[in-house]
């Protein structure tokens, strides 16, 4: 196994998925994922739901559940996003506003491909005003449509109050569309987790400059080690380490 | 432990300073990868051709086992069958197929000729999987159904949304083989495994495109058995392409 002694920063995972779902029969707890990091300085962990049943039929209790679980962990580096849903808005609109003013959840995310809309259709619309009324982070997955890089800009492009993490840098192909959005949208940021395109991701990096790059595992469907071996891979200076570890999540949650 | 790397690309990245075999022997040096599978890229395209795929087996030659070569026609061509055949006489030992690139779809009957060759030589056929319209995992799958004694490999099995496609695909048809070349999540991987067991997955990096540090570290990642990841990484393949390899595993 590689050794992962280049790692000193304090680290930001921005993307762990916690629950147990059908979709490719993974689960995930919070103490498994805590593990992970045992010989880490980790910072915080950013949770949302694991993706499948959470993100359509039961999406109206998720929630609940996991600002219950939130609620375990409050001295301890853990902080939700809450899992919505623009084709059940109307039942959930009151709940998740209550719950991003009270701070139980620091953001929300959406999963266009699990929920069955294009990330750019006007039905996310209500979502992102509330978003943009309480200046809530909103985490989106890229990738194929229909949450492609490009797609999800034309969102940011619409709300530029409002700051968008797109997860997985494109995730395969689409690579190829994420410089482009990133570098229209100041409210548009990326985290690397499962890209491993990594020259274009450096590239990326090396013309746009380190501040909208967010590191993340993606456990359980990727992993610490693997992650942050590739960090090590991208070559990096210390600073575009730190910020992409730590420093720039600690810009967008504003509580690391 | 033998690695064969069944999914190298014959490619100039930034960075290279020297002849690309050389370059790609460094990094299979510096990883421990006893062979390559070496593809041809621009060969898939129309205007190239032939001196790629010649290049590529004239680089195996020199290097004594090292690399796998693998050629490519374009189905559409006339001379396809001959142009293959000829390949074939020079050591060529796999075929690969892009069907997106080269504009056909493998359900196309337009394929079958070269497939035909290809049974007949008892060469693997490659193909570029998981991206649309063309390249889809079942679309692949109809190809080895009409040719049960061509071994058929799925690059990237399936790739980023497609992987289900390919495994449901290597399921229904044994002459199925999938390699991991870009394959994004490790619980696809360890699925692949409990589906349709380790001997039909084959480790592949898409070096130097993607990332071969990370396409091994995923494999060794993996939640199964290590004869399984030994199997992955390079026993399988050297049944596949029909390798012998020396006792210190060169």
């Amino acid at each position: 196994m590689i050794q992962i002694s280049y790692i000193s920063s304090g680290i930001v995972d921005f993307q762990v998925e916690i629950g147990k779902s059908r979709h490719m029969g993974v689960s995930l707890t919070v103490d498994e994922a805590l593990k992970e990091y045992r010989d880490y300085n980790l910072k915080c962990l950013v949770i949302a739901p694991l993706r499948g049943e959470a993100y359509n039929v039961e999406v109206k209790l998720v929630n609940e559940r996991f600002r219950e679980l939130l609620n375990t962990y409050k001295d301890r580096k853990v902080i939700g996003l809450a899992a919505v849903n623009p084709w059940h808005w109307e039942d959930l609109k009151t709940r998740i506003e209550g719950y991003l003013k009270r701070g139980v959840f620091k953001g929300i995310k959406l999963f266009p491909s699990i929920q069955g809309f294009h990330v750019n259709d006007e039905i996310v619309y209500p979502i992102m005003d509330l978003a943009a009324k309480l200046r809530t982070l909103v985490y989106v997955p890229s990738g194929y449509p229909p949450q492609t890089p490009l797609e999800i800009a034309d969102l940011a492009s619409l709300y530029p109050e409002v700051k968008i993490v797109m997860g997985h840098a494109g995730f395969s192909d689409m690579w190829i569309e994420v410089a482009s959005a990133l570098r229209r949208n100041d409210n548009l940021y990326v985290d690397i987790s499962t890209q491993t395109q990594i020259r274009a991701i450096k590239r990326a990096i090396r013309d746009l400059g380190p501040h909208k790059f967010v590191y993340a595992s993606d456990m359980p469907f990727s992993h610490p080690r693997l992650e942050l071996y590739k960090v090590k891979l991208l070559g990096l200076s210390e600073d575009e380490k730190e910020a992409l570890l730590h420093g720039n999540a600690k810009e967008l949650l504003r509580v690391v | 432990m033998l690695i064969i790397d069944s999914h190298v690309h014959y490619m100039k990245v930034e960075g290279f300073k020297r002849s690309i075999e050389e370059e790609l022997l460094a990094i299979m040096d510096r990883l421990k990868i006893n062979k390559a599978v070496l593809m041809p890229l621009e060969a898939l395209f129309p205007f190239r051709g032939v001196q790629e795929n010649e290049r590529i087996i004239s680089v195996s030659r020199r290097f004594n086992g090292r690399f796998i070569p693998v050629v490519t026609v374009n189905p559409w061509r006339d001379d396809a069958v001959d142009e293959l055949r000829g390949l074939l006489s020079k050591g060529a030992k796999a075929l690969k197929l892009h069907p997106l690139v080269q504009g056909f779809t493998p359900i196309n009957e337009i394929v079958y000729p070269i497939l035909d060759l290809a049974e007949k030589s008892n060469i693997p056929v490659i193909f570029h999987t998981g991206t649309p319209i063309y390249s889809m995992p079942l679309q692949v799958l109809e190809v080895a159904l009409t040719y049960p004694k061509l071994n058929i490999v799925m690059g990237h099995m399936g790739l980023g949304e497609y992987w289900w496609d390919a495994i449901r695909a290597a399921k229904r048809a044994d002459n199925v083989y999938l390699d991991t070349a870009g394959v994004r999540y490790l619980p696809v991987l360890e699925k692949a495994v409990r589906v349709i067991g380790a001997e039909r997955i084959l480790y592949g990096s898409d070096m130097p495109f993607l990332s071969p540090e990370l396409e091994l570290e995923k494999i060794r990642l993996l939640r199964i058995s290590e004869h399984e990841k030994e199997s992955i990484l390079g026993l399988n393949a050297q049944k596949l392409f029909n390798l012998s390899v020396s006792k210190d595993h060169k």
